[in-house]
Formats: C-alpha cells, sequence, structure tokens
C-alpha cells in the first residue's frame, strides 16, 4: 500500500512540472506583460523607470534563467511577495485555501448525500414517472448557471425572506459569540455558498451514478443474485448498489478541479475570502506572483484529488491490487 | 413429475421467441433442452422461475408447475422463496456471473438454506470440497477473480447445489470453458446428480454435452419443440432433418459419411418467422405442403415425438439415420 | 403478468420521451440561431439606444422585457446578446475542435513519444481548474470578445484530443487503412480523408455539449465584468447590471438567466440525444 502511494506520488513528479512550466509559460508569453500594469496607468513612469521594475523582479533576464530562478524558490514553497501589498504570496493562500477546501469538502458530502439516492433511485424505477422527473431536474441542474442561481437565492433567501446572510462567512459581532453561536453563524453563512457550489456537481453526479447503477443491474451477477432467491432490496442495495458506488469515487476525484474552478464566481458573489475570490482579485489588480502561485496550487490540489481518489479506489476494489 | 411446463408463450420486443412449449421433467431424471443459439432455450430456462429481466420481455401465457405448484401465479414474496431453494441456476459465464466485490465465502453463504446458523463455515468448507475446490476450503478472503474460469464454475454449482433443489437449471454451464476444462465440469456434474439425485434441466447449443448427460433429449427450434424422446432412441433414430443435422455437426461424427455437411441457411429471426415448418427453408426434405402448415408433433414410438409431417416417411426410406 | 405487460408499453413510451427531449433540444437552438441569425429584424429598437425618460420600466406592449437603467430596451439588448453569446459558443468551440483534432489525430496516427508527449499535456492541462486558467491569460489580454473565444477554445480542446486518439487507435488497425498504406497514401491524406471523418461521431456530441458550456463560461466571465464588455450587450454583463438593480427591476435579472438556462439547456439535451442515437445503433 505505501510503495504504491510511493511510487504514484513519484509519478506525479513529471506532472508537476508540466504544471509550473504551463503556468509561467501563461505569464510571460502571453501578449501582456507583468510591468505593464504598474506602469501604464501612469504616464509619469519613464522607460527607464519600467526597465527598472522589470529588472526588480528579474525580467529583463533570458525566459528559462526567469523559469530556472522561480522554480528554485518554488520547491521551497516561496511564491515570491505580492505585487499589490507585498505579503509572501504563500501566506495570502495559506489563509484562504482552508475556506475553499472546506465549502469543496461540505459540496462533495452534499453531492454524495444527495446524488447518489437520486441515481440510485431513478435506475431502480427506470423509465418511470419519478425516473423522467429526475433526468428533467438533473438537465435543469446542467443548465442553470451557477452566478444567476446565486443571484436569485441571494435575493429570495437573504434579502427579501432575511432567512439566511448573504455576505461573508461570519457575522460582525463573531467574536462576541460563543463556541456554539460561533459555529451556528459560520454554518448559517455557508448554506447557500455550499449549496451553489454542489447545485452544478449534484446533477452529475447523481446521472452518473444513474447510468452506473443501470449498467450494473443488467449484469449477470444481478441476475445470479436474484437466482438465489435474495430479497429485492438485497439484490440492490447490497449487491448492485456496491458495484454501482466504486467508480464514483474516482469521478469525486475529477470533480475537484471544478470545483475549486467554480469557487472564483460564488466566492465573488457571497464575497467569501477564499482563494476564488483571491485569485478573482488578483487578476483585477494583475497581481502576477499570486495569480501564479494560486494557479500552481490549484493544479497541484487537482493532483492530489486524483491521487485520493485512485488510492480509495484501489482500497475499496479488490480487483485492484496494491504490491 | 417435478417440471411441468405447458404452453409456455413468451414474447420479447422482437417477437414470441417461445411459442407454445411442453416439457416435463420427472424426478431424479436429466432433461437436455438444445438448439442453436436464439431459439429461445435461455427463455425456458428463465421463464420458470420468471428471471426474465421485465424491459426485455414477458410470460404472456401458460402453465409452469414444479411439484403441482403454479410458478407463474406466485406473487413475488412466495416467487423468491422458490428461487434459490427449490429450483436454483447455473449459467453460461461464470465470470460475470458471480459478484466481483464480495468473496466467495460470502456468496456462498448467501445460498445456505438456513442462514445465520453457527456452523456455517464448516457447511461451506464441506460444500467447496464436494465440488473439488478443497484447495479453498476455509479459506474466506477469495474474490472471483483470483480463480480460474473453471473453478469459478464450480463454486457457481456449489451455491446451485446446496439448498439440494427440487429442480437444477444448467444453462450452458460450460460453454465459455476450455475443452479439457468442460470435461471436468461435465463429470463433476454427473457425480453430483447421481449422488444427490438431482432432477435437471440441461440446456446447450451442444448436442455432445447434452448426449453425455442426458436421459431425454427435447430438440427447441424457433421457440418450440421439434423433436422430443429418451436419449438412446434419439441417438439410434433422430426423427426430424434439423436433429440429424445438429447430429452430423458434432465433430466426434465428422469420420462418418455426411449426408448433411452442416446445416444450411441461419435460424429464422423471431420478427420474421416464415409460414408453415419454421425449419422447412433450411430442409433438404421440404415438399409443398411443409409450407403451409406447422405440423404439429406426432409420435413416432413410445415417448418418441417429433414435429416433422414426413419423419415416418423419411425413417422408413432411411434419408435419416442415427449413427 | 398483466404488470408486466404495461412495463413493456412503458420503456416504449420513454424510447419516445427520450426523443421528445432531444427534439425540444433542436428547437431551442435553431430558435436562437434565428434569433440571433436575424437580429436587426427582430430587435425593435437599436440596442444602444438610450431613453432617459424610461429609465427601468417594467414589461410593457413597448418594452416587452422593460428598460435597463439606461432606459434601453432590455427585449432589443437581449437578441443583440444572443448574437454574442452564440458566436462566442460556436467560434470558441470551432477552436477547440481543430486544436483538439489536430492534436488526437497525431497522437493517435503517430503513437510511440508523439503520443506521449501529446496526452502528457492532455493530462497537465486537465489539472488546471479551467475558470482559473481562463481567468489567468484574460488578465494579460485585453477582455475583448475575440480574446474571449480564443482563450475558452485555447482552453477546452482537451476532450476532444482524447476522442479522436481513441477512436484512432482502434480504427488504423482496420483493413481499409492498410488498404491505403498499400497504395501510397500519404499519412496525411489517410488521417484526413479516413481517419477524421470515421472518429467525428463521438466528437459531434463533445462539441455540442461544448458549445452549452462555452456559452456558460462567456456569461460567467461577463457576468463577472471580465468578458463582454459594455455597451456591447451580452446575456452575462446584463446580468451584472441587473444585480445592482435587482430589488427595483427583477426583468434585468430573471429575463437573461432564463435566456442563458434555455440555450444552455438546449444544447445540453441536443448532445445528450445525439450521444443515445449514437450508442443505440
Amino acid at each position: 500500500m505505501f510503495r504504491y502511494i510511493f511510487r504514484r506520488i513519484i509519478g506525479l513528479v513529471p506532472l508537476l512540472l508540466g504544471i509550473t512550466i504551463i503556468t509561467f509559460a501563461v505569464i510571460h508569453l502571453a501578449p501582456g506583460k507583468p510591468t505593464d500594469m504598474e506602469t501604464q496607468f501612469n504616464p509619469k513612469v519613464s522607460l527607464e523607470a519600467r526597465e527598472r521594475i522589470a529588472h526588480l523582479y528579474g525580467l529583463d533576464k533570458p525566459l528559462h534563467i526567469q523559469y530556472k530562478d522561480w522554480m528554485a524558490r518554488l520547491v521551497r514553497l516561496d511564491f515570491g511577495t505580492s505585487f499589490v501589498d507585498a505579503r509572501p504570496v504563500i501566506d495570502k493562500i495559506k489563509e484562504r485555501i482552508p475556506i475553499t477546501l472546506g465549502i469543496s469538502l461540505a459540496s462533495i458530502i452534499l453531492i454524495l448525500l444527495i446524488g447518489v439516492p437520486i441515481g440510485v433511485s431513478s435506475a431502480v424505477r427506470q423509465g418511470s414517472f419519478y425516473d423522467r422527473g429526475m433526468t428533467v431536474f438533473v438537465f435543469v441542474g446542467f443548465a442553470i448557471p451557477t452566478f444567476w442561481l446565486s443571484l436569485i437565492l441571494m435575493d429570495l433567501v437573504g434579502v427579501r425572506w432575511g432567512l439566511l446572510p448573504v455576505s461573508g462567512i461570519k457575522s460582525l459581532e463573531f467574536e462576541k459569540f460563543g463556541m456554539l453561536e460561533k459555529i451556528i453563524d459560520v454554518a448559517r453563512h455557508l448554506v447557500l455558498p455550499v449549496f451553489v457550489s454542489a447545485f452544478g456537481s449534484l446533477a452529475g453526479i447523481s446521472r452518473y451514478m444513474r447510468s452506473n447503477m443501470v449498467h450494473v443491474l443488467k449484469q449477470d451477477y444481478i441476475r445470479t443474485a436474484r437466482a438465489k432467491g435474495l430479497k429485492e432490496k438485497d439484490v440492490i442495495y447490497k449487491h448492485a448498489l456496491r458495484n454501482a458506488l466504486l467508480p464514483v469515487v474516482t469521478i469525486l476525484g475529477l470533480a475537484v478541479p471544478g470545483l475549486i474552478g467554480g469557487s472564483v464566481i460564488f466566492e465573488s458573489i457571497f464575497s467569501i475570502p477564499g482563494m476564488g475570490r483571491l485569485f478573482y482579485e488578483s487578476v483585477m489588480a494583475r497581481d502576477y506572483p499570486v495569480i501564479m502561485g494560486v494557479l500552481v496550487i490549484g493544479a497541484a490540489l487537482t493532483l492530489l484529488g486524483n491521487l485520493l481518489a485512485d488510492v480509495s479506489y484501489a482500497a475499496v476494489d479488490p480487483r485492484i491490487k496494491l504490491e | 413429475m417435478v417440471l411441468e411446463i405447458k404452453g409456455l408463450r413468451v414474447r420479447y420486443g422482437v417477437g414470441e421467441v417461445v411459442r407454445g412449449l411442453d416439457l416435463e421433467i420427472a424426478k431424479g431424471e436429466c432433461v437436455g433442452l438444445v438448439g442453436e443459439s436464439g431459439c429461445g432455450k435461455t427463455t425456458v430456462g428463465l421463464s420458470i422461475t420468471r428471471l426474465i429481466p421485465e424491459r426485455k420481455g414477458t410470460i404472456s401465457s401458460g402453465r409452469i408447475l414444479l411439484e403441482g405448484q403454479d410458478l407463474l401465479t406466485l406473487d413475488h414474496e412466495s416467487l423468491r422463496k422458490v428461487r434459490g431453494k427449490k429450483v436454483s441456476y447455473v449459467f453460461q459465464e461464470p465470470s460475470s456471473s458471480l459478484n466481483p466485490v464480495f468473496t466467495i465465502y460470502e456468496q456462498l453463504k448467501e445460498a445456505l438454506p438456513g442462514r445465520g446458523a453457527t456452523d456455517d463455515d464448516a457447511v461451506i468448507s464441506d460444500l467447496l470440497k464436494s465440488v473439488g475446490l478443497a484447495k479453498i476450503a476455509g479459506k474466506k478472503n477469495i474474490y472471483p477473480h483470483e480463480l480460474s474460469g473453471g473453478m469459478q464454475q464450480r463454486v457457481m454449482i456449489a451455491m446451485a447445489i446446496v439448498p439440494r433443489p427440487d429442480l437444477l437449471v444448467l444453462d450452458e454451464p460450460t460453454t465459455a470453458l476450455d475443452v479439457t476444462v468442460q470435461n471436468q465440469i461435465l463429470d463433476l456434474i454427473m457425480e453430483l446428480k447421481n449422488k444427490i439425485g438431482l432432477s435437471v434441466l440441461f440446456i446447450s447449443h451442444d448436442l455432445r454435452t447434452i448426449f453425455r448427460l442426458a436421459d431425454r433429449v427435447a430438440v427447441m427450434y424457433a421457440g418450440r419443440i421439434i423433436e422430443e424422446g429418451p436419449r438412446k432412441r434419439i441417438v439410434a433414430q433422430p426423427g426430424h432433418p434439423y436433429t440429424v443435422g445438429l447430429i452430423d455437426s458434432i465433430p466426434s461424427f465428422e469420420h462418418r459419411k455426411k449426408r448433411f455437411d452442416a446445416i444450411e441457411g441461419r435460424a429464422p429471426l423471431f420478427s420474421d418467422l416464415p409460414q408453415g415448418c419454421k425449419f422447412h427453408p433450411r430442409c433438404k426434405f421440404k415438399i409443398d405442403k411443409c409450407v403451409h402448415a406447422e405440423p404439429e408433433l406426432e409420435e413416432l414410438s413410445d415417448g418418441h415425438v417429433s414435429r416433422c409431417i414426413r419423419a415416418k416417411g423419411l425413417i422408413a426410406n432411411g434419408a435419416i439415420k442415427g449413427s | 403478468m398483466k404488470r408486466n405487460r404495461n412495463n413493456m408499453r412503458y420503456s416504449l413510451k420513454i424510447w419516445n420521451g427520450v426523443n421528445k427531449l432531444m427534439l425540444f433540444g433542436a428547437l431551442v437552438v435553431i430558435f436562437f440561431a434565428m434569433v440571433a441569425l436575424f437580429a436587426p429584424l427582430i430587435a425593435p429598437y437599436d440596442p444602444g439606444r438610450i431613453d432617459i425618460e424610461n429609465i427601468l420600466t417594467g414589461p410593457s406592449p413597448s418594452h416587452l422585457l422593460g428598460t435597463d437603467s439606461l432606459g434601453r430596451d432590455l427585449f432589443s439588448r437581449m437578441v443583440y446578446g444572443a448574437r454574442i453569446s452564440l458566436m462566442v459558443g460556436l467560434i470558441a468551440v470551432g477552436i477547440a475542435a481543430v486544436i483538439g483534432i489536430f492534436l488526437g489525430a497525431m497522437a493517435g496516427y503517430y503513437g510511440k513519444w508523439v503520443d506521449v508527449l501529446i496526452m502528457r499535456f492532455v493530462d497537465i492541462m486537465l489539472c488546471f481548474p479551467t475558470f482559473f486558467l481562463i481567468l489567468a491569460v484574460i488578465a494579460l489580454l485585453e477582455p475583448s470578445i475575440v480574446n474571449i473565444m480564443i482563450i475558452i477554445g485555447v482552453t477546452s480542446w482537451m476532450g476532444v484530443a482524447r476522442l479522436i486518439r481513441a477512436e484512432i487507435l482502434s480504427l488504423k488497425e482496420r483493413d481499409f487503412i492498410y488498404a491505403e498504406k498499400a497504395i501510397g497514401a500519404s499519412d496525411f491524406r489517410i488521417i484526413v480523408r479516413h481517419l477524421i471523418p470515421n472518429a467525428m461521431a463521438p466528437v459531434l456530441v463533445n462539441i455540442t455539449l461544448g458549445i452549452a458550456a462555452a456559452i456558460l463560461v462567456e456569461s460567467s466571465l461577463s457576468f463577472l465584468g471580465i468578458g463582454v464588455q459594455p455597451p456591447t450587450p451580452s446575456w452575462g454583463n446584463i446580468l451584472t447590471e441587473g444585480k445592482s438593480v435587482m430589488g427595483a427591476a427583477w426583468w434585468m435579472v430573471v429575463f437573461p438567466g432564463v435566456a442563458i438556462f434555455i440555450t444552455v439547456l438546449g444544447y445540453n439535451l441536443l448532445g445528450e440525444g445525439i450521444r443515445e442515437k449514437l450508442t443505440r445503433s
């Protein structure tokens, strides 16, 4: 098991290297220049000053040298300092990551809790009114723009009905609360963001679960289970479900980039200080060190998600041997 | 009679695939049901405990009596108690008929009649030994994929015989296996049948394996029985041109002078069955009368019937002969 | 048994149902394509015409969907917005398809290190949260319509590449390809004339669904203010404006949202319908 994980981690190194190369290429090969931002809005900045700034960031060196320098710092987890507030990029990201990951994790749990039962029950009642209703629901879920859903929910639930807070992750008077109140406060703030974040993938997972289950129910071993005289509930919830659930583990790993990418939208709308909002703000401010840092870390998180998915798949599927 | 099938009709989307079929199995008897693939023989086997998937096809009429009880009128719960207790099955593909994510031990345990008894382990051990799997007796953590096809089929057989069923349905139990393994499995089935005194419905496209095991043979074509009789009599004197064709296509009989090379043409489609005798488009002895009406079963000798209007004549003039 | 027979009939009904959904999708797609194509004929007003007499008026006979905070006719802006959304969707996916088909065909046909290199590249690209990548590139470029189309295309070709590669891997061992090689056909001819056309079926599904995704991305970007820039109307940037006047003018939020929703739904239904057809045959 540990050897397998170790081997997989070694296998990730070339991918990580590729991620840094693409990140670097995106920033340095695209027509705009990182120095434009700091200088273009200020006509007084002379050509000489522009070159001085370029020199400061090492932007006057050949590209491969720049990449080498950047990588040399990267392996020490030094992503440089923000153009905006001169704080180390890694610190800025560190304080944002738990929020985004927390919301993503809560979304994944919600997706599983709702998506799996929907998929299974649709497959079992394949072709019924319920199944067709769920198919429509799934397509609707696919097609609703997240940001629009956020807006509507914010307006209805937050503004018109006043049921839930719609901005940030804690109230102003948060520090005065007791432990329990603090937890409830954060939970109330996160209901809408988590719901919105889960909503899009919910449709995908339930559809995936349904087709898995439909496929499994056609398998020979299900006929065997029925021929044995097992109760229908054992046939479905024991024999079929375990088989249909296995691949979902992998899909959850693949959902990570979508969830993190989606964070830009709902974190901006709900003013949640997570990685997505940090990224959005950095893009608006052309804060290149932060942009590069978030890109690399976002991609690395995806790799980690895939690794976790593969390892857990190997752990739950008896057919896969870990040597 | 252990099993009496009377006037069974089964309808699939493409058409009627079992078109009025009668079949009886006496206690301790092994009846072989033979025919080309797609003639409806598997459907007959599955119909006995109504294992045909609902969306695939339905039993439209007929009676299936097991020890005098009509299985087609049972409610689901009573039917479930027949499955795997009074009637059990061994299917064609052992590799897909066992659930890949449960251990052999768990799957055998489900088939035990009095489940939850304290001596389950010992019973399963003995059971595995009795089907020639002493090697894995007592090992609880073996999954299906760790066994060869032949061993998997032995597990399936163990699962089928453990409840001491009134009727064992073997649906092409050796087709998916290597020739040497086929013989071992057939030997095992024969041994168990004699030891336990099972009543068996043996379904196969391979007349040679049918001749090895069956006491009585029923030949099926286009959804109906076209010849039926004691094995010895059919071997000595087949009563239908189709049966002769099947016998002649057995490789071990190839040395003798060929009257048919193989049966020419293809089995008819259920969506487009010919008028009259369903075999006439492929029959070398066809006369005008064959095209008009489908013949009834006609008794050739005691217990030997044929659905060919020319059977008696062809036998008399030596046009169709046994080996 | 009676129950079973009913179920039979039921399953036939579902089959019809699936086709109805696909038909609905196709109609939606055609409808919005027509709206986009004939926008100048359909729109009652110039989408940029400011009318300070009629600021934020609700739906009425003269302004079917109401007006925005500059008194511009929302219906006209939405009609022209359809042009933008569909154009961005189609062209972005066109770019993605060209890149994906080219790289996928290279990887599948030449195999060996070419394959390894291209597929590793695909793996790496798939690691990036797409939206992050798009945003990062936008930070460098001006957010113009052309740039948006290019960026979406350049970041969403990986699925097509994988599909084409897989199809070509299975096709290239077929007899007709050997026959072509035997008569001395060039690699280019074999790939373009024989392999790619034969591999197009699953790609078609991917492209149809891709258009829906691209429309969603464009509207999200425009909503965030880094996509199509005002005064050019797009469904996304109408919503941005709608957000600030949501309390007073529901139509500014509801109509553009519904338009995006129905268009995306249409392409998804059409795509899934095609997929269903392909897997059936």
